[in-house]
């Protein structure tokens, strides 16, 4: 199996050729086959890992590790970079999350793009992200990861842009790519210093030496990779690309943007623990910025009335919720928070794909309603993918949320004190239970209560085809039961992801083992209670009392549309950073350095040519006894140098 | 017999000579005569030097200057006369079309 | 030997009188003539260094046959003297600038000479009486010379086709000289 992992990222790589260059000479208009083979290769893909999966099941701890070397890339002294691809736990867990949901959305996508014009287009850069995707988690090494790292940028802008035609999702694409291409810069500098420092790029061998590095140099390293990841998952200060990604397709949503693309960030955090484990300053500023922009978004997505907004906002929250459990050393839980994420932010944006799919393409929660009798299937299963996220147990979101918590609580980072620990467990759970409320008041409004929807829009609601419901079914299924596999030990359970990933990510941090148990049950109860708290409010204001939010509204007007527009952040940007910029470049580097400098310098030098062809055409004066006077002193100049030579 | 200094004296001076009326005339026949009395000047100067040295090299590199002479004397002749049909001069101040 | 030295000062002078006249004179046909007389003292030079041959040489190819072909050309283009109411010779500068040049190469050569006079002890009998026999002369052409005398007689040919092109009328083209001064020199079309 060593020799057989590039079977992994090859077959959506043959998908793309195949869909991408092949079909339009073959079968242009055959929706079915492209869709076919747009889903088939990442099933294959799958099937693939879950192979692999197996066979490091049957192997022991320690060993649990593959690696399949295609060619040396880059050879270049003193740089060697293989292109080679690394199958172990973690890797293990990625490529099965990715794969498989990936899989279910391709199939969703067949009935939701159906008869779209760019069909083709869409599958193609669909299985070329998924390919991109696996590099970058399959790879061995930073650049490896780094090539797969840009390539999902590269197939973010163009789904994102994929309705390109429309003005808003071209500037959209472009602005996702920009912003993510700064965090690359910050990633690209990491790069550099790791091999700086190391003298290689593979992941293993630099995870051998780390701890020979200055503690400066490590938190320098960690902290330009940090900046990657904050352009990669949406968080403070990159994440304004995330919402305005929304113009994209639906299903594009799903996948990259809820359950792949934009925990690339959390991945690799995971990847280089051995980095973290040895910067506990780095530890923390990854957990406060996490925390804070779990916070930030959650606040933000009180007052969105687009659906596809409010998930996205929810998904910036439930990333910073992973940075958190990642930031502190608890790089299992964050994986974990990782994977339910992934089921339920894809079956939520998938079901809401559904309803605009339904409701001619609807966006605003407020002109729906009542759509529970309408659209059974999506119903039950968006509510199921609700109650995981908002963290009710026993399903999945409850396990991981509650454990990034405990985590966020009991962990200790060396030289940061206690109280630390304690604001940010504080501020996690009060956002937990912000989750459980805004989330609850969409499902509310959406589709419960009285028919707010335009009466020719009603007239045609109905509940989407097969292809798309029943991987929405899937993934509530996965939603539901996907947790149990970490369900730790205070409740009797065996943990067995943690101890899946122990292996390979020793706990960074102090260990917090002596905390008793009893007070991880109580926490947990507390977040369970805060949790049900969250949904009774929403319940109350968007059921019961519906005339209290108008109020709240009203009475505060400047604090509602601050929220409602983001806190201004985008119209900062465009002043403080945009504009400048835009000056800048027209006035001084086009008007001054293109015209005056480079274009002096081509045009200089083409005067100078005629200048000097002018001059040395003066001496062709065409006069007969010129030139044998010329020649005649010539000579006798030649002779008088070998005479005065000797 | 004859000392070495003469005909090598002798040769520099009509060369020089020679030289001269290269620049100073403006008939071409008559530059190309001067340069005919260049080249005896030469000629004589290697007699000169190879009855010095015993040499027969001399003579006989003579004769091949006088077989150049002659072939040189033909063409360019034959140049002046086909610049006279173009310009009805033989003034080499208006022979200047290579201007520039 | 006293009378061979008087003898070549006396025909050295005579070569030298004749390329300033070739130089001075106004008329080309009386440069032509000077040249003639330059060409004559010359040969006897050789002859005065010992090598007949070479002088005979000198007046058939020289006088014989270049200095025929110049003066055929300045009877055929009947230039009138001095070149069409031309002035004879430059400006003042490009004078000057002549008397300078020929002043460096003669002064450069001269100097030559000394430096090689002081240098080499002449010997005795330095002229080439035994060597410039036809005998000597013939080995040597015909022997460690044979690839130039070959070139050369290609040289002659090359000389002898390209005098014929350059000269060429085009078909129809009447001649340009008909009679000797004729005055209306159509100074053809080529």
């Amino acid at each position: 199996m060593d020799d057989l992992l590039f079977l992994i990222p090859l077959f959506p790589l043959i998908g793309v050729i195949l869909n991408g260059l092949l079909s339009p000479k073959l079968w242009p208009k055959n929706e079915k086959l492209t869709g076919a083979i747009g889903s088939l290769t990442v099933l294959g893909s799958f099937v693939v890992g879950l192979l692999a999966f197996f066979e490091l099941l049957g192997k022991e701890e320690g060993s649990r590790r593959m690696v399949d070397t295609l060619y040396t890339w880059i050879a270049v002294k003193p740089l060697e970079v293989k292109f080679s691809f690394v199958f172990d736990q973690l890797s293990a867990v990625m490529v099965l999350v990715v794969t498989g949901v990936a899989f279910l959305i391709h199939v969703y996508s067949i009935g939701y793009m159906h008869s779209d014009r760019g069909f083709r287009r869409f599958f193609t850069y669909m299985n070329l992200f998924v390919f991109a995707m696996l590099l970058l988690v399959l790879g061995d090494n930073f650049l490896v990861m780094f090539v797969g790292w840009e390539g999902v940028g590269l197939c973010s802008y163009l789904l994102i842009g994929y309705f390109y035609e429309k003005r808003s999702a071209a500037d959209a694409g472009k602005k996702a790519f920009v912003v993510n291409r700064i965090g690359d810069f910050g990633f690209l500098l990491a790069i550099f210093l790791v091999f700086w420092h190391f003298g290689s790029l593979e992941f293993s061998a630099v995870a051998k030496n780390a701890h020979t590095v200055s503690a400066g140099a490590v938190t320098v390293i960690t902290l330009l990779l940090f900046l990657g990841a904050t352009g990669k998952s949406a968080q403070i200060p990159l994440y304004f690309w995330l919402p305005d990604a929304m113009e994209g397709p639906t299903p594009v949503s799903a996948l990259i943007h809820a359950a792949t693309m934009v925990t690339a960030g959390v991945y690799m955090i995971a990847r280089t623990h051995f980095f973290y484990d040895l910067a506990p300053i780095s530890q923390m500023i990854v957990t406060t910025v996490g925390c804070l922009t779990a916070f930030y978004a959650a606040t933000i997505a009180f007052a969105q009335r687009d659906i596809k907004r409010i998930l996205a906002y929810s998904t910036i929250s439930q990333l910073g919720y992973m940075f958190v459990g990642v930031g502190i050393g608890a790089y299992a839980a964050g994986i974990f928070h990782l994977m339910t994420h992934a089921f339920f932010k894809a079956l939520l944006f998938l079901a809401a794909g559904s309803v605009m799919h339904a409701l001619r393409g609807e966006l605003d929660i407020y002109k729906m309603g009542g759509l529970k009798k309408y659209m059974p299937v999506t119903f039950w299963t968006f509510l199921l993918a609700t109650l995981a996220i908002a963290g009710i147990p026993p399903f999945s979101g409850f396990f991981s949320k509650d454990e990034i918590l405990w985590k966020a609580f009991s962990t200790h980072l060396h030289g940061i004190p206690v109280w630390w620990n304690y604001i940010i467990y504080g501020l996690g759970l009060l956002t937990a239970g912000m989750t459980a409320f805004y989330m609850f008041r969409a499902v509310f409004v959406a589709f419960f209560g009285d028919s707010r929807m335009d009466p020719e829009v009603e007239a045609h609601v109905h509940e989407s085809p097969k292809s798309m419901t029943v991987p929405l079914m899937i993934l509530a299924l996965l939603s539901v039961v996907g947790g149990l596999i970490g369900i730790p030990h205070v409740l009797g359970g065996g943990a067995h992801f943690e101890m899946w990933l122990h292996g390979l990510v020793a706990h960074g941090g102090e260990a917090a083992h002596h905390h008793p148990a009893a007070l991880e049950i109580g926490l947990m109860v507390v977040s369970v209670a805060v949790a049900l708290v969250g949904i009774l409010l929403a319940f109350t204001f968007y059921r019961k009392k519906t005339e209290v939010p108008a109020h709240f509204v009203e009475k505060h007007p400047r604090l509602h549309r601050t929220v409602w527009n983001k806190y201004y952040v985008d119209e900062f940007n465009e002043w403080a950073v945009i504009n400048p910029i835009k000056r800048a470049s027209t006035n001084f580097l086009w008007g001054f350095v293109d015209v005056w400098i480079i274009d002096g310098a081509v045009n200089g030098l083409a005067w100078l040519a005629k200048a000097c062809g002018r001059l040395f055409g003066k001496l062709q004066t065409g006069r007969v006894y010129g030139y044998a006077t010329v020649i005649l002193i010539g000579a006798a100049a030649v002779v008088g140098y070998l005479l005065l030579r000797g | 017999m004859i000392p070495l200094i003469y005909p090598l004296t002798i040769g520099a001076v009509l060369f020089a000579i020679g030289a001269v009326g290269v620049l100073v005339r403006r008939n071409a026949i008559v530059i190309f005569m001067c340069i005919e009395l260049m080249l005896n000047a030469v000629n004589l100067t290697l007699i000169g030097i190879s009855g010095h040295l015993q040499v027969v090299d001399g003579p006989i590199f003579v004769l091949f200057i006088m077989a150049v002479a002659a072939a040189e004397a033909a063409v360019g002749l034959a140049i002046i006369i086909a610049l006279f049909r173009r310009k009805s001069t033989v003034d080499v101040t208006h022979f200047n079309i290579l201007k520039g | 030997m006293l009378v061979a030295k008087i003898l070549y000062g006396l025909f050295a002078l005579g070569a030298l009188i004749g390329g300033i006249n070739v130089v001075a004179q106004r008329n080309p046909v009386n440069c032509a003539i000077s040249l003639l007389f330059t060409f004559m003292s010359i040969a006897a030079l050789y002859i005065l260094h010992g090598s007949p041959l070479l002088a005979m040489i000198q007046i058939i190819v020289y006088a014989g046959a270049i200095l025929i072909l110049v003066v055929f050309t300045i009877m055929l283009l009947a230039l009138r003297d001095p070149g069409q109411g031309l002035q004879k010779f430059w400006t003042f500068p490009q004078r000057v600038a002549a008397m300078i040049v020929g002043a460096l190469l003669a002064g450069e050569l001269i100097y030559v000479a000394v430096g090689a006079i002081s240098q080499a002890a002449a010997p005795a009998g330095a002229d080439l009486k035994t060597l410039v026999d036809p005998a000597t002369l013939g080995h040597a052409l015909f022997g460690k010379y044979l690839l130039p005398f070959e070139v050369a007689s290609v040289l002659l040919l090359a000389a002898i086709v390209g005098a014929v092109v350059l000269t060429r009328r085009p078909k129809g083209t009447p001649a340009m000289i008909d009679a000797p001064h004729a005055d209306e020199a159509e100074g053809g079309e080529s």
